[in-house]
């Protein structure tokens, strides 16, 4: 646990609020990397409006509702976390970045498993696509994007639970405290913005039309 | 430093519900019959759940300006993408 600044630094508030500068100039580039696939995704919508409505009917509602309620709730779980861990509260900080990892773990889960529901169904693009219909090329094109962009979204979450573990055991440890939670808060940070990504995702997977 | 931002643990659940509440509001718009128009409810309020994320969770209301305005550069960035690529297929015409 560090009590002095780090000598680049006038004092502890400053370099805190570097760490938080570039916590943030990291999610900026994250934008950049979500914000081309969203990009692709707007204008192949454009084009093919009924094929997109049409495919997003394939895509599991009920699972899909879950995973944001799951994602939204460990957002709620890990602003505790460091609520707690700012106020030196050790084992609450602890047990709400484990609940919130769980949570996370949760959301792969059903996650990968709505991905082999999918193939089941044939709705991988390549050589097992299976979909029959007038708009075959444009349900590929979304299940493309789907998969893609909920594959990065996965990707991301794996990687924020395996931090979120780390966070845990530090959290145990006793490393954090109102003079110290840099990194817990900068966790957080990174798991609201992989939430927020998905808060984008949901609507345009899985909401386009459902008549 | 002296006294960290803290969130109020009521502040963090209010912004839960509302959240999970706009969530509700976001599928049943699924089935309002605006046929290809969704995206017109859905996104302002995938936008306005963002917000509220990023205002209270993220804690851009008690950061400094250049964080903010930091924060705000990728959704610039965001809005120059979206502009000018649909500028380009919107006023494509045929050969």
């Amino acid at each position: 646990m560090q009590l002095v600044a780090a000598e680049q630094f006038d004092d502890l508030a400053q370099e805190y609020e570097a760490s938080r500068l570039g916590m943030w100039t990291f999610l900026a580039t994250e934008v950049l990397f979500f914000g081309v696939l969203f990009a692709a995704y707007a204008i192949a919508r454009t084009l093919y409006p009924e094929g997109f409505a049409t495919a997003s009917e394939h895509t599991d509602l009920i699972s899909g509702g879950i995973e944001t309620a799951v994602l939204l709730t460990s957002s709620m779980t890990m602003a505790f976390g460091v609520r707690a861990a700012k106020l030196g509260d050790h084992r609450r900080a602890a047990g709400l970045v484990l609940f919130t990892l769980l949570l996370g773990v949760t959301f792969i889960v059903l996650h990968a498993m709505g991905y082999y529901h999918h193939y089941h169904e044939g709705h991988l693009p390549g050589a097992s696509f299976a979909y029959e219909g007038p708009r075959a090329r444009e349900v590929e094109l979304f299940f493309f994007l789907y998969f893609a962009m909920t594959g990065f979204h996965m990707l991301h979450v794996t990687v924020g639970v395996l931090v979120l573990g780390v966070m845990a055991l530090m959290a145990l440890r006793k490393s954090f405290g109102p003079e110290y939670f840099t990194p817990i808060e900068c966790t957080a940070l990174y798991w609201d913005f992989v939430d927020v990504v998905w808060i984008f995702l949901f609507p345009s997977f899985y909401l386009v039309s459902r008549l | 430093m002296s006294t960290p931002p803290i969130n109020a643990g009521l502040t963090i659940l209010r912004v839960w519900l509302l959240l999970l509440g706009l969530g509700v509001i976001n599928i049943a718009t699924a089935y309002v019959p605006i046929g290809a128009w969704t995206w017109t409810i859905t996104y302002p309020i995938a936008a306005t759940m963002t917000a509220l994320i990023m205002i209270y969770y993220m804690h851009l209301r008690d950061s400094t300006r250049l964080v903010r305005i930091v924060a705000g550069a990728g959704f610039f960035w965001l809005m120059l993408l979206f502009f000018i690529s649909f500028a380009d297929y919107l006023t494509r015409q045929p050969l």
